[in-house]
């Protein structure tokens, strides 16, 4: 036997040595072609760069001492020679900045990434020309931000959520844009920015320095509606629900007709990467299921003070163990997504029809005319429900804003972050009828509105639809109202009192807003006029300390187990152990600091 | 001839030559980062670098070790790389074992090729593919409920993450991995089967007295190969087809340090828990080459 194996042995040796010998020459050839190839990429990757950005970054690290008389050189002016919010580069200025791209939204043919209609208006008025560190899918993004902040390699420009500021804040990593803020942020910015009573200017500054724009955003993003298929309620013969037992039955009775085929979904539910319902940290998901928790008065993800002013996490509270009851309940029976948490992409299911009724802010109107493009029968409309046991509607809402455009420490030019925004403010009106392009290829884009836009613009819309004199408003802090008034003609079919989808003209411009303003952000108005809307705010939108280090544990145990209770995999009563142990591993350390912050206020 | 000019020209110095490009890549991907470590000490600061962020000591550990998710993840990471390691090895031995019965010689190349395919399938394609096939309306749940079975959403039961994992993982990698061993398969002289023939040994006493014992020692080889990723459960994997349902069981180590490193920016944290893979996989890799080399008279060295 032994004899048998070594004379195998040498013989497989010899064979496998000339294998080996021929194996390795080929990895070699292999590896030295690939390298050789890496470093061409790099090279040309370099060049590419060069052509717009490196010269400004370059000129950036060897005079970071001297940015101040860099800039000085050549600063924003206007015809006078004197610097201004509105100004333009005597020099061209080159900006390099990182790109969120929606995959679904095409270029108009002929435009890239840094010629554009954006990009031509901005070298046209301010002579900045743009160019684009990188871009990537929206869904992406965060993770490829992180990785820039982690390497320390960031674009001159770029917009960045809460967490991200934080961590970029103390790391030191941006420029204190405090002077630059008070000489060039124009006047409706800072009047937008001061309506939120120093909130804003607040979370946007660390150790009493301005590192970031912030975002103010209308009051209306934090309103989870309730968008149902109208058209499919109209087949049905049925009213739209407004408790949570004719939310059942509404949901019951889609799948089981089969309203969307084979497989309709009732209610859809959040992505794989979607979260359950908006945190505070985290607003504007789409099609979670606040909704449905709000009408258990349950307000997960937020920090709630009670009447008797002692904070408590909204996640561990009786109510929110009644909605997950709920929601596993409606999984049970087949209405809500039985896809919940792994599907890959919520807005697929929707736009091809296969679902009855989806949660989401105002601004899902911009993007129905994706699903009409499938099926032209398909109507959305939006209600303020289902509502809560005492007939009351509890949305909650989000704080002042939770994005920053910043800048690079050592960018030589950090007033263009606020210039950019200057002349987004006051143009977006004209943007909105001059191009398709979406907002969100606007370098540097941070959302500085007035609080009550929308219900400004829907009572101003409603007054004019009416034929009664619209109130007078003011068209730059309102910079959509003028468009809107004067496009509401073009894109609906008058008379007014009937708008069934078959009246709007879906492909016109202002399609998409003019709905989301009518469909949404209207009733949301009604509700408010019948008195029932509660607005639940969180008590901080920041992490505290201890959150840094404990949050991103106690945070994953509250998504594991709600998902596994909503889908049946756990008890309810996993509930309880989850509350347990939360408390137990930070959580009651977090809410005391979170009560500090209450009684401080 | 120079002396130089021998060196080069010897079978060594093209050895070495070739070798080059393969020592480079190793010190600029394997040895260079591993400077990073010093961040698990740190309360790493990007904008000020590795070099002068503040040092904190073991602060970094002294919290990961009091946090529950460390030991699952460490328990889920194991499992799965445990199960895949002795599947990776048992199936393609006896798929190959069993293709080396066949003598139609085409149908066996066809065989081949089409079960090593999915091997050169990326996972991030592979991963949509089989959360397709295995979704709640893909086929498997179209046969299932042809039969009348309730549908299943496969990846979102807890309990069902790991077998997926390792099952899939197996399927889309053994025919590769036998291709190692139908080679050694031919090494194996056809002489000691026509002399066990002519002694009257079954098939099977031939497979289990010739063909086995000549596969052992690439068997060993391979596992041992293997051992060296015992802590790697397949983060390409597992990062494509894991949901937030499955945490308590398919969370490995990889897809954690990826999660709280760069989705919640604690880089030092999860570089601590890096590290500690690290010297746990070493620990592990040094205790199965000293098996191997009493057990196996297997030597690297």
């Amino acid at each position: 036997m032994q004899n048998i194996r070594t004379v195998k042995n040498r013989k497989g040796d010899k064979g496998s040595m000339k294998k080996k010998r021929i194996l390795s020459l080929f990895l070699a050839c292999g590896l030295t072609i690939g390298m050789l190839a890496g470093c061409g990429n790099s090279g040309d990757g370099a060049k590419e760069d060069g052509a717009g950005v490196s010269e400004g970054t370059g000129n950036a690290e060897n005079g970071s001492t001297d940015a101040g008389q860099a800039g000085g050189d050549n600063l924003p002016v206007d015809e006078n020679g004197n610097p201004s919010p509105f100004g333009k580069y005597a020099e061209p200025v080159t900006v390099e900045i990182v790109q969120s791209i929606n995959p679904t939204i095409t270029m108009p043919e002929g435009d890239t990434a840094t010629d554009n209609y954006y990009t031509r208006f901005i070298k046209e008025n301010l002579n900045v020309d743009i160019s684009v560190k990188w871009s990537s899918a929206s869904s992406d993004f965060n993770e490829k931000m992180n990785l820039a902040i982690a390497s320390n390699d960031l674009p001159d420009i770029l917009v960045v959520n809460e967490q991200q500021f934080r961590k970029l804040a103390q790391s030191d990593m941006l420029e204190d844009l405090t002077p630059y803020y008070d000489t060039y942020a124009c006047d409706i910015i800072k009047q937008n920015v001061d309506s939120t009573g120093g909130k804003a200017i607040e979370n946007a500054s660390y150790d009493g320095k301005l590192l970031g724009l912030p975002n103010v955003q209308v009051e209306a993003d934090g309103y989870a509606l309730m968008w149902i298929r109208q058209d499919w309620l109209d087949a049905l013969n049925l009213e739209a629900p407004t408790t949570i037992e004719e939310l059942e039955t509404v949901a019951k009775a889609f799948v089981d007709n089969k309203m969307g085929g084979e497989n309709t979904i009732g209610i859809v539910g959040p992505t794989v990467n979607g979260k359950v319902y908006n945190t505070f940290l985290s607003i504007n998901n789409l099609n979670n299921l606040d909704g449905i928790f709000q009408a258990f008065q349950s307000y997960p993800g937020f920090w709630i003070q009670g009447e008797d002013g002692k904070v408590e996490y909204g996640s561990t509270t009786a109510q929110t163990k009644e909605a997950l009851a709920e929601l596993n309940k409606m999984y049970q029976e087949g209405y809500l997504d039985q896809e919940l948490g792994v599907r890959k992409d919520a807005d697929e299911a929707w736009k091809s029809g296969k679902v009855g009724i989806l949660f989401s802010p105002w601004w899902h109107g911009y993007n129905v005319k994706d699903g009409i493009a499938n099926d032209p029968a398909m109507e959305w409309k939006a209600y303020a429900a289902p509502l809560a046991a005492d007939g009351q509607w509890y949305p909650k809402l989000g704080g002042v804003g939770g994005s920053y455009c910043a800048v690079r420490k050592g960018y030589e030019h950090p007033e263009v972050a606020i210039l950019l925004n200057n002349y987004l403010r006051v143009n977006e009106g004209k943007f909105q009828e001059e191009t398709t392009l979406d907002a969100g290829y606007y370098p540097g884009r941070v959302v500085i509105t007035p609080l009550d836009e929308n219900s400004v613009s829907v009572r101003a819309l409603r007054a004019e639809m009416n034929g009664e004199e619209v109130e007078a408003f003011d068209p730059v802090n309102y910079k959509l109202l003028e468009s809107d008034l004067s496009s509401v003609s073009q894109c609906l079919e008058a008379p007014y009192d009937d708008m069934g989808i078959e009246k709007w003209d879906v492909e016109h411009t202002v399609f998409g807003r003019v709905y989301s303003l009518l469909m949404g952000s209207a009733a949301v108005e009604d509700a408010a006029d019948a008195g029932i809307v509660n607005k639940i705010y969180s008590v901080t939108y920041t992490q505290t300390e201890t959150m840094e280090k404990k949050w991103t544990n106690l945070e994953k145990k509250e998504n594991e187990t709600f998902l596994k209770i909503i889908i049946g995999e756990e008890p309810i009563d996993a509930f309880d152990t989850f509350v347990e142990e939360w408390k137990a591993e930070g959580g009651d350390e977090i809410t005391a600091e979170v009560q500090a912050i209450a009684d401080g206020k | 001839m120079g002396k130089k000019a021998s060196v080069l020209r010897s079978r060594a110095g093209a050895y070495w030559i070739m070798v080059l490009p393969a020592l480079l890549w190793m010190v600029l991907i394997n040895i260079v980062p591993m400077f990073g470590i010093v961040m698990a000490f740190q309360d790493f600061n990007p904008g000020k670098g590795m070099l002068h962020s503040k040092f904190v000591g073991l602060e970094n550990f002294e919290y990961m070790f009091q946090m529950k998710d460390v030991s699952q993840i460490f328990i889920n990471t194991i499992v799965i790389a445990v199960g895949k390691l002795l599947l990776n090895v048992l199936v393609p031995v006896i798929f190959a074992l069993l293709l080396n019965e066949i003598k139609n010689v085409f149908f066996k190349r066809c065989v081949q090729t089409i079960v090593y395919l999915p091997h050169f399938i990326s996972w991030v394609i592979m991963g949509g593919i089989l959360l397709d096939v295995f979704g709640l309306y893909g086929p498997v749940n179209m046969v299932l409920s042809a039969f009348g079975a309730e549908r299943i959403a496969f990846f979102r039961i807890s309990s069902l993450f790991r077998t997926l994992a390792i099952g899939t993982d197996v399927w889309k990698e053994f025919g590769f991995n036998a291709v190692v061993y139908l080679a050694a398969l031919t090494g194996i002289s056809p002489s000691l089967y026509e002399a066990a023939a002519i002694d009257g040994a079954s098939r099977w006493q031939r497979m289990w007295h010739i063909t086995l014992p000549g596969l052992k020692p690439i068997i060993v080889l391979m596992t041992i190969l293997a051992l060296g990723n015992i802590l790697n459960a397949g983060f390409d994997q597992i990062y494509n087809i894991y949901n937030q349902a499955v945490y308590s069981t398919g969370d490995i180590i990889d897809t954690w340090v990826y999660r709280v490193g760069l989705n919640d920016l604690q880089y030092s944290l999860a570089t601590a828990v890096g590290l500690l893979k690290s010297v746990v996989g070493f620990l592990l890799i040094s205790l199965s080459y000293a098996i191997a080399y009493k057990k196996a008279n297997y030597r690297i060295f």
